[in-house]
């Protein structure tokens, strides 16, 4: 039942002739199509899913929250240069891709953006080519475009215009905001007779000059605003009703019942078969009172149920009903697709992969969930179709609509966007109505031509790269001073290695200040080691590494053989807890048990609701006791050694997994993650390696605020199987023979920060008796750094007080963690703009303010950049998907990020919503990026330009992310200390800092010093040598 | 009672008047400087919200030194007319005082978890000011002695709730949301006005003392059935019961606090309350306990039901509070009513602590599951497995599908009333023309053509007028 257009996509031949619309979309129509034109089915088949496949790129792409891992929102664009990206994405998503100009403009007030930095961001754009070579009362074109950003150039409509001239003063006074020079040279002009005249007749000539310049000129050549095409945009167009305010209550509900992980106690019959069956079948059974919208779904369900009609055909079948062509199929699929984005996605994510979902393994299909929306689309298109008066068949429906006048009509160019344009431009250059008479029509037309160039995507492009590059000199400015302020570490008390994360930056300082001959190093917090981790309370394993690769390595945590009955008591009493709270909630929401429930419990659960309102970090010290009391810490060790083998034929355990690394598996790990972080030679006596983790409550984000390297989950075991690799005498003798010679008295441990808390626990279970000491001060180090790194984080926190002890910090941010009214328990990657991947020389004494990620790499070691590649492999989209994500969860949060928390409802255990029925909100709540400054990655590498041109060649994947902009390349040579940064059209050129920018970096005694009292962005400082007295100190 | 006592219960009765002074506090606050800090917010609200706490434990104070007898205290008229007058009542017994106790314990609870949960959100003072209103009303609809003065704290609470619902207005899904729990608020309210109003004809008064004592000596001629069938009305519409309670799914559109506060612990519980303190009039009527058993009956089984189904945290932990609060209904139809009164206290305190805590949800399920070396969830509804399959299908439409009544209750309530609205204006259109000697043609587009606010199924076409209209209107934006 195709319609009569000729369509260009498929190769089968037109129909001869039109098919004979059915009166009603009755009996015969789907078969007879069949049977008709079998070929042109699957050819539509085809198509469809063609279609369906282009579409879902464009869909979300998180998976269920238990598994948040950050990822670029914009992964669809990604092929696309960054600025092109964000403007196509702005077109087809509705979003917005930059701050908005006026936070631009704001930033420049407060020197967050400078006048050098726009200049040299305008320098770079080209001159339009028709500019007169002399035009003695015009500024240049690059002042003048700076006089357009910094002003700004509101857009204008025609019917705002038009009141604008009636009502307003536009035509009767000069911009507020002109300077005192530029007023009088407009205002001094004198007219025809030489007279002066007053502003209102000056500007009145101004306008009226600018009216007959523009008036001869072409109409601007942009293509007009696109009118809507596909029925839900017409309808809501030309009626201002949503057929969505219909068709979503109904389809929500039903979607987070079929894809539910455990919310519901009931699960949805049928989920085998997929959404469309399980749908109809539901629908179908009973007698139903339907609303009028939806009178007759009740039979077609039931007919498609007769004829087992399966999700494709069902969604053909509407595509014939509204009159679908094939050329517009793809176009409409994303369309309807792209209206609950978020469902759309998650049926998406989870096609074939349900995860835990109970006794009934959904068949979830994206196409499912397209015929299940579409059939209930084409009955509420159908009842507002006859509201507005359209009796017909539907597929008739958009043509009715056409003729139909929009609510907001779409209104052709005119002087909105020719004359007064450049009456603003000729306000803000200083032109009077005199001078702009005189002018050649050319140069007036090369004029506007400048106008129409900037547009807003492109000054917002140029304000957001000034935006970035303000922040990359500061940091650049800071490295390069350091650079001249290097100590070198005579001996090494501890080395410290901690997750590249951007919050272990503060930390590390903190560790350096109290401790100068501590050295740390920064590497992706999974460690280079892959695996499948089961802990003593875990039900099953769970992969603990980035999301792109598969563990190979189960690693099980396992009790020591005389504490087995202490995991006993742990477990019973832990049943005990789960049976008892499991029971509780069922319970509470029982018939019969409700009343029994509340009236046993209701008074008690005042004392912990009580208590975690008033007292949240009291009532988390007797949780905590409590369960100490209860729940005993058993002594523990990872899965042993896979021994016995020589690693050629590894034993395959049931489920694929390897139980455990060989000696010549972990000795490579070690090696190569060693080899990344330049640590192979001055080897410290106690070497700690700390995963970190996240702590939070009332927090369905818990994931996002853990360890990304580790899939949103703890990196404490992997921290702590390394430490246990590198101790191991085997592991040590083949370390040796790759040249990396740890002394033996060389102790490694494994540890876990909670960057919520600020905590950490050292697992010390390996360490030789004798060397406890060691480990009990740098216990007693970390603490107090700790502490430090707490205090510096309060100074963000408006409910902290401004002034307070560390240990006073440390408590406030323990209270966060427990806190059940704390939307932020801490503040993420908020901060998150730069990425340092080099020697820690480069860095250290240097405040980033949490700024950077900080990658350890030591090019002198690497000669031929294999190492660096390695690195960048694994830095380069981690690194860029968590700052990506935040960036465009910051510059648009509601359609790409998730909203404010606050109404916030967990549906089926994989997503929020709005309230009760919303799509479903991906991407980062706002509590989680209101302090972010949406800063592209700034990729600092300490190596040559031609080292890291190499290797963009080798690898696509960077490749993609460098040369597209997706993240910014400045290298630092290793020797030399030249900067040059990236750019993708000339490459690297060498860096300097902009000519007002300041090359005076601060330098501070303590970082207490440098921090306090300020809750913004704090700029870099350099930390003054250590005196003799800190040197004693410690 | 002596006079010490009687002090402190009129001491007791200012609990409502605490929040007042903090909206007038807060108001006077915005007028004198236009955004007021978020701790100065904080602060006059918390002091407000301690010291109804302390004034209700001053009532609670004089009843236990009072021997448990209840205060009844008369303040006076607040309106007079010749020899008939509006009495302002308090009423302090074991009812209204455990449950303006427990009202504001939850408020305070409330404020205090929004200071953090609420920071930096565009709406922050809105908020406070709407619970402090919100407060206000619940302690007078709560420790009120008469049936007026609870119609006013219930009016309040209804206005906060529907604002509060629609929080944040810049999206249409909570408007439209806090639309539909206005009009059935609306509603239903007339029931408790009309209930009121016929007090007054029938025993010139409407305090809860008096009525009782007036119905224990001649009950003959009074209107019972009548009375009470109004006062459930009324209460249905606040407790979301059978059949309009379809409301309450969609009121979960505020911040999770708000939704925690009005619907698990106080404003779905008022309707309770009022059949509590309406028991001397049902007890005169059989129809009337019959009515509450079954409406309270038919909600439970129903919202269990559709609670088994529901998919998100907050809808299934709505559907339990109805469920239980269906129950309490039960009850108070089974005349326990001092044991709806308990199960209201601790079920409110349940109920609040439980949707204060639902963003914790996800947490605390994989807990649980790890708890129990469990990977997958445990369905407890193994039950309708031994259902066949077309019935099981059946119930579980009906569940999700929330039983259709409210697509009944459009099919055969809404659009029926609407059309005779429509017929009937029409009518009288075509008269008033006749009237004033016009031929009806020349106005073919006049109530017709009027939008269809109420009902969901269809939606308000725009008037012709709207049509031509171009978008002129549109804002200018310039210097």
């Amino acid at each position: 039942m195709l319609s009569t257009s000729v369509n260009t996509e498929s190769t089968q031949p037109p129909p001869t002739q039109p098919q004979e619309p059915g009166s009603t979309r009755g009996e015969s129509a789907a078969p007879a199509a069949a049977a008709l034109h079998p070929d042109e089915t699957s050819g539509r088949l085809e198509l469809l899913h063609h279609a369906i496949e282009h579409a879902a790129h464009y869909l979300p792409a998180q998976a269920p929250l238990e598994v948040f891992v950050h990822h670029n929102t914009l992964h669809a664009f990604q092929h696309l240069p960054f600025h092109d990206a964000v403007d196509s994405a702005c077109r087809k998503l509705g979003a917005r891709g930059y701050l908005s100009e006026d936070r631009y403009r704001a930033a420049l007030q407060t020197g967050r953006i400078t006048a050098s930095d726009l200049q040299a961001v305008l320098n770079e754009l080209p001159v339009p080519s028709a500019w007169p070579t002399t035009t003695p009362e015009l500024p240049s074109p690059a002042e003048l475009q700076q006089l357009i950003l910094v002003h700004g150039l509101p857009a204008m409509t025609a019917a705002s215009l038009k009141w604008q001239l009636t009502e307003g003063l536009a035509e009767t006074q000069l911009r507020k905001d002109l300077p005192e020079t530029t007023r009088s040279r407009i205002l001094a002009s004198p007219d025809e007779s030489g007279k002066t005249v007053s502003e209102a007749t000056a500007v009145r000539r101004l306008w009226a000059a600018c009216q007959q310049a523009t008036a001869s000129l072409p109409r601007t050549t942009e293509a007009p605003p696109r009118h809507p095409q596909f029925p839900r945009d017409l309808l809501f167009g030309v009626s201002n009703e949503d057929p969505n305010e219909l068709v979503h209550p109904v389809l929500i509900p039903l979607c987070a019942a079929f894809l539910d992980r455990g919310q519901s106690s009931w699960a949805m019959p049928d989920r085998e078969e997929g959404f469309f069956v399980a749908w109809r079948r539901v629908l179908a059974a009973g007698h139903a009172v339907r609303p009028a919208w939806e009178a007759d779904l009740g039979q077609r369900v039931r007919k498609a149920e007769r004829q087992h009609e399966d999700a494709a055909h069902a969604v053909l079948d509407v595509l014939d009903e509204l009159g679908i062509a094939n050329h517009e199929l793809a176009d409409f699929v994303e369309h309807t697709l792209l209206l609950l984005p978020g469902w759309a996605g998650l049926f998406r994510r989870m096609e074939g992969a349900p995860g835990p979902t109970g006794r009934s393994h959904p068949k979830i299909m994206l196409i499912d969930f397209l015929a299940v929306r579409m059939w209930l689309d084409v009955l509420a298109y159908r009842d507002l179709g006859k509201q507005l008066g359209h009796h017909g068949p539907l597929r008739e429906l958009r043509s009715f609509l056409q003729k139909q006048p929009l609510l907001t009509p779409i209104l052709p160019h005119g002087e909105h966007d020719t004359a007064w344009p450049l009456f603003q431009v000729a306000q803000l250059a200083g032109i009077s109505a005199t001078s702009l008479q005189s002018f050649d029509p050319t140069l007036v037309q090369a004029l506007l031509m400048l106008i129409n160039q900037l547009t807003e995507h492109t000054r917002l492009r140029i304000w957001h790269n000034a935006y970035e590059r303000h922040y990359r000199d500061e940091v650049l400015v800071a490295l390069a001073d350091n650079r001249s302020h290097r100590t070198t570490l005579q001996q090494r008390q501890f080395q410290v290695m901690v997750c590249m994360d951007d919050r272990e930056e503060s930390l590390r300082r903190h560790i350096e200040e109290i401790s100068p001959q501590t050295e740390t190093f920064g590497a992706a917090g999974f460690f280079g080691l892959a695996i499948a981790f089961q802990g003593i309370d875990d039900p099953s394993t769970f992969p603990l590494c980035p999301v792109v690769l598969q563990p190979q390595h189960r690693i099980i945590e396992q009790p020591a053989e005389h504490e087995l009955h202490l995991l006993d008591r742990r477990r019973r009493w832990r049943q005990r807890w789960g049976r008892l709270d499991g029971l509780f909630t069922r319970a509470s929401r029982s018939l019969l048990w409700g009343p029994l429930i509340t009236a046993v419990s209701g008074l008690w659960t005042s004392i912990p609701m009580l208590g975690h309102v008033f007292a949240p970090r009291l009532m988390a010290r007797i949780r905590r006791r409590v369960q100490q009391r209860l729940l005993p810490d058993v002594k523990t060790s990872l899965t042993p050694p896979r021994e016995a083998e020589g690693g050629a034929t590894p034993t395959v355990a049931t489920d694929a997994l390897m139980s455990g690394f060989s000696i010549e598996e972990k000795a490579t790990r070690v090696a190569t993650l060693l080899e990344n972080i330049g640590l192979v030679r001055d080897f410290a006596p106690l070497v700690a390696i700390l995963g970190h983790d996240s702590q939070s409550a009332n927090n369905p984000h818990f994931a996002a605020y853990s360890c990304g390297a580790c899939g949103g989950r703890s990196g404490g075991p992997n921290a702590r199987l390394f430490a246990r690799m590198a101790n191991r005498p085997g592991v040590r003798q083949r370390l040796r023979e790759r040249g990396i010679h740890i002394p033996d008295s060389t102790v490694f441990v494994g540890g876990v920060h909670n960057t919520c808390a600020d905590a950490v626990t050292l697992y010390d279970e390996a360490v030789p008796p004798e060397r406890l000491s060691e480990v009990a001060a740098l216990q007693q180090l970390l603490s107090d750094a700790l502490k430090r790194n707490a205090h510096e984080r309060s100074r963000r926190f408006a409910s902290a007080p401004a002034k307070m002890s560390w240990l006073q910090a440390l408590h406030h941010v323990e209270e966060r963690a427990a806190d059940l009214s704390q939307a932020r328990p801490e503040l993420g990657h908020a901060t998150n703009a730069a990425c340092i991947v080099g020697r820690r020389s480069l860095s250290r004494g240097v405040f980033l303010d949490r700024r950077s990620f900080l990658v350890s790499y030591d090019p002198t070691v690497d000669q031929t950049g294999s190492i660096l590649e390695r690195i960048l492999l694994a830095v380069g989209p981690v690194g860029a998907g968590i700052n990506l994500e935040y960036f465009f969860s910051t510059v648009d949060n509601e359609r790409l990020g998730a909203g404010t928390k606050l109404p916030h409802n967990v549906t089926g255990l994989v997503g929020v919503m709005n309230g009760a029925c919303s799509d479903l909100r991906t991407g980062l709540p706002k509590q989680m990026i209101e302090i972010h400054e949406p800063v592209r990655l700034q990729l600092m590498i300490e190596s040559r330009p031609e080292v890291l041109a190499k290797i963009v060649e080798r690898q696509p994947a960077i490749a993609e992310l460098v040369r597209h902009e997706w993240l910014c390349v400045t290298t630092i040579d290793p020797d030399t200390g030249a900067m040059m940064a990236f750019e993708p059209t000339r490459g690297f050129e060498p860096w300097q800092p902009g000519p007002d920018a300041s090359t005076q970096v601060p330098v501070v005694q303590t970082w207490v010093d440098w921090y306090q009292g300020k809750q913004e962005f704090v700029p870099p400082a350099r930390i003054a040598p250590p005196t003799a007295a800190t040197k004693a100190r410690s | 009672m002596s006079p010490v006592l009687l002090t402190l219960g009129k001491l007791a009765t200012l609990a409502p008047a605490w929040p007042a002074l903090g909206v007038l506090l807060l108001s006077l606050l915005v007028l004198w400087r236009e955004k007021p800090t978020e701790r100065s917010i904080v602060l006059i609200s918390q002091a407000a919200l301690w010291l109804s706490l302390l004034s209700v434990l001053l009532g609670v104070g004089a009843f236990f030194a009072g021997g448990m007898v209840p205060l009844d205290i008369r303040l006076g008229h607040f309106y007079q007319a010749d020899d008939y007058g509006f009495e302002l009542l308090f009423l302090l017994d074991g009812t209204s005082l455990s449950v303006a106790l427990l009202a504001s314990v939850l408020l305070l609870a409330t404020s205090r978890f929004s200071v953090h949960y609420l920071h930096r959100e565009p709406g922050f003072l809105r908020f406070f000011l709407l619970m402090l209103t919100f407060g206000g009303g619940m302690l007078l609809l709560l420790l009120s002695g008469s049936y007026d003065l609870l119609f006013a704290g219930w009016e309040v609470v209804g206005l906060t709730s529907v604002l509060l619902v629609s929080f944040f207005h810049e999206r249409t899904g909570p408007i439209r949301a806090s639309l539909r729990v206005l009009v059935t608020y609306r509603i239903c309210d007339i029931g408790l006005l009309l209930g009121a109003v016929s007090l007054h004809l029938a025993l010139h008064t409407t305090g809860f003392v008096d009525i009782h004592h007036h119905l224990q000596d001649h009950a003959e001629g009074f209107p019972a059935t009548a009375i009470g069938l109004l006062l459930l009305f009324a209460a249905m519409g606040k407790s979301a019961l059978f059949p309009v309670g379809g409301w309450l799914p969609r009121a979960m559109e505020g911040p999770t606090a708000s939704s925690a506060v009005f619907y698990g612990g106080l404003s779905v519980h008022a309707g309770v309350y009022l059949l509590i303190r309406s028991g001397p009039i049902f007890a005169h009527s059989p129809w009337v306990q019959l009515a509450l058993v079954l409406i309270g009956g038919i909600s439970a089984l129903m919202a269990t039901l559709s609670g088994q189904v529901s998919a998100d945290a907050k809808t299934s932990l709505v559907y339990a509070t109805i469920s239980q609060v269906g129950l309490m209904v039960v009850l108070c139809g089974l005349g326990f009513y001092r044991l709806a009164t308990l199960h209201l206290v601790t079920h409110a305190l349940l109920r609040y602590y439980q949707f204060l805590r639902t963003p914790s949800v996800l947490q605390d399920t994989l807990q649980r599951r790890s708890a129990l070396g469990m990977t997958q969830p445990d369905e407890v509804a193994r039950r309708f497995d031994s259902l066949p399959s077309e019935l099981r299908r059946f119930i579980y439409r009906l569940a999700v599908e929330r039983f259709e009544v409210e697509a009944a209750l459009d099919s055969w309530f809404t659009r029926p009333v609407l059309s005779a609205a429509r017929v009937l204006s029409n009518l009288e259109r075509r008269f008033l023309l006749r009237l004033t000697g016009h031929s009806s043609e020349d106005s073919s587009s006049g109530p017709d053509a009027q939008p269809d606010l109420v009902s969901k199924g269809a939606p308000h076409l725009p008037t012709p007028a709207a049509q031509a209209k171009p978008s002129d209107a549109q804002p200018g934006g310039q210097p």
